[in-house]
């Protein structure tokens, strides 16, 4: 599960909105639902479904849904 | 890398309590969050938090934990040389804690008694200084540390509700003789980054925007008399600043540490900290989960409702806390399995 699409609908799930409102260029505390709770739920929900670990001192540096994004590309 | 060291002092006993209110986080979240609720609690850690009921004083939970400190370690009023209140959060701007409880626990006159205004890295401050007059002195020192966060919390606010809770404790300090025992030596440092200080604060109230009656107005989802606090920014200054500097801590002393205490920002937060520094999880002390973040109460409260578990002989511990200011402060401290520790709930007023 690396596809765009399908990371989209997870990012999705996890913050309660719709898909299509979301796209790689998403921006923490720009999009009302990503707030710093949720950016901690973000980055968890990411580890377990990816199998992934994101290190404390990178998670401050993601921004975007593409920041995100690039765990999951880099666990495949 | 300043170190601080000091030897030939110790802990006698920690004791704690919480308010006997807790909150169910889910269901309070839910007001806030709606069914995103349980998400946020998973995503913390935090359970549940204890909240104190209007009226009730940091004096007031301090003194029932030095009352019984003082009682089940056998130590009379007038044994303690010098009492200090860490507490961001005094019962009055005017007077000062430590004189409130002199007067509450009956303490000599002539002893200095002076509060500690942090926030978060509060007690580790004051583990040094009150073991800096501890060893002075040659006598015993009185360590208060607490906080009643929620009466300056909105119930609005997503940052703080989620995490922010209340605690009192105390914590005896006194000399002893082993300044040749080097396994005694306790180890401090500290670090402050003025330029966070916006991140975590409450902008109205103090002399430089003095109480008036608009700052009761909401705008936010708070008045300008609670906490603000941008969890990202507070986030970012452990995740980039803080595990740096514990890790250059630790570098010269990771084969000294049985066990680590940090501040309880959050579960996930210290998790990954604990992950960031090579300590194992099982080797870090918790209580966060189960009664919320108490500010700079949640090391003593950890140390607390952890110790007697886990010390089957005397340890050597890492605490650390880290917060408002930006400040952060770390002590590897000695925690005598046969001291006294005790955590209760507080259940006057």
């Amino acid at each position: 599960m690396k596809d765009l699409g399908e990371f989209l609908a997870f990012a999705a799930e996890v913050m309660n909105v719709d898909p299509e409102e979301l796209s790689l260029e998403t921006r923490y505390g720009e999009f009302p639902a990503w707030d710093s709770v949720m950016h901690l739920k973000l980055v968890m929900a990411l580890e377990e479904e990816f199998d992934t670990e994101i290190p404390i001192e990178k998670i401050p540096d993601i921004k975007t849904l593409q920041d995100l994004y690039v765990y999951t590309q880099k666990q495949s | 890398m300043n170190i601080f060291r000091i030897s030939g002092v110790r802990i006698e006993g920690v004791s704690a309590c919480v308010p006997d209110n807790f909150v169910d986080n889910e269901t309070v979240l839910r007001e806030l969050y709606g069914d995103d609720a349980k998400k946020i609690v998973e995503s913390t850690g935090i359970k549940a938090r204890c909240v104190a009921k209007a009226g009730t004083s940091s004096s007031d939970l301090c003194v029932a934990c030095a009352e019984d400190l003082l009682a089940n370690t056998h130590t009379k009023p007038e044994e303690i040389a010098a009492v200090i209140f860490v507490t961001f959060t005094p019962d009055r701007l005017l007077p000062f804690n430590a004189a409130i409880v002199q007067e509450k626990l009956s303490l000599p006159r002539e002893i200095p008694a002076f509060d500690i205004n942090l926030a978060c890295s509060g007690y580790i401050y004051g583990l040094y200084v009150a073991a800096l007059f501890a060893k002075s002195l040659g006598k015993k020192v009185l360590l208060l540390d607490g906080d009643i966060q929620t009466a300056y919390m909105s119930g609005q606010d997503k940052a703080t509700v989620p995490v922010m809770a209340d605690a009192g404790t105390a914590t005896l300090l006194s000399s002893c003789d082993s300044d040749s025992d080097l396994d005694s030596e306790w180890k401090f440092a500290f670090l402050t980054d003025g330029s966070g200080r916006e991140f975590l604060t409450i902008p109205a109230g103090g002399s430089e925007n003095p109480f008036e009656a608009r700052h009761l107005e909401i705008h936010d989802d708070r008045r300008d008399v609670d906490i603000y606090m941008d969890g990202f920014a507070v986030f970012k200054f452990v995740a980039s600043d803080v595990s740096k500097w514990l890790g250059k801590i630790l570098a010269e002393t990771r084969d000294e540490i049985d066990y680590f205490v940090p501040h309880q920002a959050n579960m996930f937060m210290i998790r990954k900290l604990a992950k960031k520094l090579n300590i194992p999880w099982e080797k870090t002390w918790k209580s966060g989960d189960e009664l919320g973040n108490s500010g700079s109460a949640t090391v003593p409260v950890t140390i607390a409702k952890n110790a007697r578990e886990f010390l089957q002989r005397d340890g050597k511990i890492l605490v650390s806390s880290f917060g408002g200011g930006f400040s952060a402060g770390a002590g590897i401290i000695n925690l005598a399995s046969s001291a006294y520790y005790k955590l209760f709930r507080f259940s006057k007023i």
